[in-house]
């Protein structure tokens, strides 16, 4: 990267802690505002309430998305995440959610980090492209908070190294009022950004709960042809059944028509690239560090040969759940489709002829289908407080191979409060996996990759398989009301996907 | 290639001194068989920026660091949080090493800081700022990236008339105009302004 120089630095530190400064020492104690969290005790567990809607504890950060405050838009996951701490957020485009985001947590990425939506995992299988979680899909016009777990001591979230983002879906309310709240949004930006959303939220006669939302968010974008827009649909319904259960059925659907940043650069090898540069745009050379999902430079090419992808992204819930005995019952099921159509240039393309290695509307899809079976939070003998389930997952391509991971666990876990003060909480999950791997060409005496493979190809693949228990412990001591010390370990297990 | 799996250890704090409170915690992770996605560059032999699929086992990889969060709350009108992440790792070798290999969390910084700050100018009137800082790092080719300061300030006044609830706010982001990148090569913008409306009943 260029040096932005010193003195800029010093006059960024200088504004930001000046700015800082002065409303720290205008700020006048006692003055009506709007009602906020303060610092609570709740038993055991001592509370940071930093900001409006945001909550700290020794498990988790929790985030209410309609009261949480930042200056700009708050549309997607990412929006949220840039402003909390110990979190990276790397963005090739910020001005709109792009799927060539990078987020993590304590040095680990999304590859092996665990996304959720109500729980259940969403990260794909990353086939094709290591492409695993698709930033620019998880729009927040559904979601009630966000809750960031750091580290992988939780033994009720799968595959979770270095951390678990669950996003809790809005599911509408039991209510007798007929008048839902209704909420339309809409912004304007630079680089001709805008967004505009609307939602609804009710509920009739206690025995239906709903909430619709849709949006569209649309970006030229910064760098050429980096493009973006988003058209999102969410939909979710709640049944209140008798004996306390309810019955909810969600979806949240997105259309992402995403453009490629292409080389922009005068002074480019290849002279046609070179040709085209455009100073209406900032330079953007061959160099630039390689997206997840873009292996090779893109070439400045428009109509036909525009580089860019479609994507069509669904996730699909069903959850049931029940009182039952000291604890309840929950049934989850879940499915996430990707279906992406790719137009890109490969390796060792050229303005000579740039038909040649330009690929049009290659198509992958990828799908996440399972069920979860958990009967949680089990009060026993007044100190403990059971969780037991089991979870099928089956991750594929499904236009090539189905099923490459077929993955069963079960796991069990205990909050035991020892007194006011102690609270332990052991829990293990034990893994049982199927999968689909392939052996490198070169492995089998090919000299180059051979059309096809590995689908097509002899001797190409073979399958394997994997098991194991992954034990953690948390222990939470509460000091006095307003010292709160924990210590966790646990041995967490990954998906063995790139 | 062998499945990956992680211990992972971990020690922290939350206190509570009333104006502030203060969270800090302690980590370290030792995976086992480290899947490394060094799947994006390859040699410069076969051209800048081009790609492959190398996926490897590292015998190791371990993670460590800490984090600082604080939180300070005057009256009603002043909220911040700050936070000081510090991270570092540890690859053992594998014998595949090569000029061009790198590993993700080499692209990540080691220092970190991000400020979140909201004053009340007056009722339903708010000032806000963030600010993040991010200490050096690699690019994928292995060459240095530059530290970055960046500040985002907005206002957003709500008032309420005839039961309805409206909003109204203003940004601008990169609001002095640094000139970094998150990832490299990939320029971001300045002075990114805009404004948001809303109505709820």
């Amino acid at each position: 990267m260029k040096s932005t120089g010193k003195r800029k630095q010093f006059w960024n530190v200088f504004l930001v802690t000046g700015l800082t400064f002065i409303m720290v020492t205008i700020s006048i104690p006692g003055l009506a505002g709007e009602k906020e969290p303060e610092p609570i005790d709740i038993g055991t567990i001592t509370v940071m309430a930093p900001q409006p809607g945001v909550e700290i504890t020794t498990e988790k950060t929790i985030i209410n998305v309609d009261e949480f405050k930042k200056p700009g838009e708050v549309k997607t996951l990412t929006d949220v995440l840039t402003e909390i701490g110990g979190i990276d957020v790397q963005r090739a485009n910020p001005l709109m959610a792009s799927p060539g985001d990078e987020v993590s947590i304590r040095g680990l990425n999304e590859g092996r980090m665990v996304i959720e939506i109500d729980g259940r995992r969403i990260n794909q299988t990353g086939h094709y492209g290591r492409y695993i979680v698709d930033w620019s899909t998880l729009n927040l016009d559904d979601i009630e908070r966000i809750e960031i777990i750091r580290g992988g001591h939780s033994v009720l979230h799968p595959f979770a190294i270095g951390g678990v983002i669950n996003m809790i879906t809005k599911k509408g309310k039991k209510t007798d009022e007929p008048k839902p709240d209704v909420s339309f949004k809409g912004g304007y930006g630079r680089y001709d950004t805008y967004n505009v959303s609307g939602s609804v939220d009710g509920g009739v006669g206690n025995i239906v709960g709903y909430h619709f939302s849709a949006s569209r968010g649309d970006t030229d974008g910064y760098l050429r042809n980096d493009f973006q827009r988003a058209d999102n649909l969410n939909g979710h319904l709640s049944f209140f059944l008798p004996s306390d259960a309810t019955f909810t059925v969600g979806a949240k659907y997105s259309d992402v028509d995403y453009g490629f940043p292409v080389i922009n650069d005068p002074n480019d090898p290849d002279p046609g690239v070179a040709a085209r540069y455009d100073d209406d745009y900032p330079k953007f050379k061959k160099s630039a560090d390689q997206l997840r999902h873009i292996n090779w430079p893109q070439l400045p090419t428009t109509g036909s040969l525009r580089p860019e992808w479609k994507k069509h992204t669904s996730y699909l819930d069903g959850i049931f759940q029940m009182p039952l005995g000291p604890g309840t019952v929950k049934v989850h099921g879940f499915w996430t489709e990707g279906r992406r159509w790719t137009s890109s240039y490969g390796k060792g393309a050229s303005m000579k002829n740039p038909e040649k290695k330009f690929t049009k509307d290659e198509f992958v899809d990828d799908r996440t289908k399972g069920i979860i079976c958990e009967y949680r939070d089990i009060d026993l003998f007044d100190s403990h407080s059971v969780t037991a389930g089991a979870e099928y997952q089956e991750l594929g391509w499904p236009d090539k191979d189905p099923i490459i991971y077929n993955v069963k666990s079960a796991y069990v876990q205990d909050v035991i409060h020892l007194g006011d003060r102690w609270t332990l909480t052991p829990g293990v999950r034990y893994y049982y996996v199927d999968m689909d791997v392939y052996y490198g060409w070169w492995e089998m005496g090919y000299g180059s990759q051979p059309p096809g493979w590995p689908f097509n190809a002899d001797n190409a693949g073979k399958t394997d398989n994997d098991d194991g228990f992954y034990p953690s412990l948390k222990v939470d001591f509460q000091a006095t009301p307003e010292t709160a010390l924990y210590a966790a370990v646990s041995r967490s297990y990954r998906l063995p996907c790139p | 290639m062998d499945p990956e799996s992680a211990w992972e250890y971990e020690l922290g704090i939350i206190q509570d001194f009333k104006v502030f409170t203060v969270r800090a915690a302690g980590w370290y992770y030792d995976i086992d068989d480290f899947i490394n996605d060094n799947g994006i560059t390859i040699p410069p032999s076969e051209g800048p920026g081009a790609g492959t699929d190398c996926l490897c086992n590292i015998d190791h990889v371990r993670l460590y660091g800490g984090e600082l969060e604080a939180t300070i709350k005057l009256g009603d009108r002043f909220r911040a949080t700050a936070s000081y992440v510090y991270q570092r790792h540890s690859v053992d070798d594998t014998g595949y090493e090569h000029g061009w290999t790198y590993y993700l969390p080499d692209l990540l910084a080691r220092n970190k800081v991000k400020l979140l700050a909201r004053y009340m100018v007056w009722e339903d009137g708010w000032f806000q700022l963030s600010s993040r800082y991010v200490d050096a790092r690699e690019s994928q080719k292995g060459e240095g990236m530059d530290p970055y300061i960046t500040m985002d300030v907005g206002f957003e006044q709500k008032f309420r008339f005839d039961q309805m609830e409206y909003m109204a706010s203003i940004f601008c982001n990169n609001v002095t105009g640094a000139d970094y990148e998150e990832i490299a090569g990939y320029d971001m913008p300045e002075y990114v302004c805009g404004f948001q409306v809303g109505v709820k009943f």
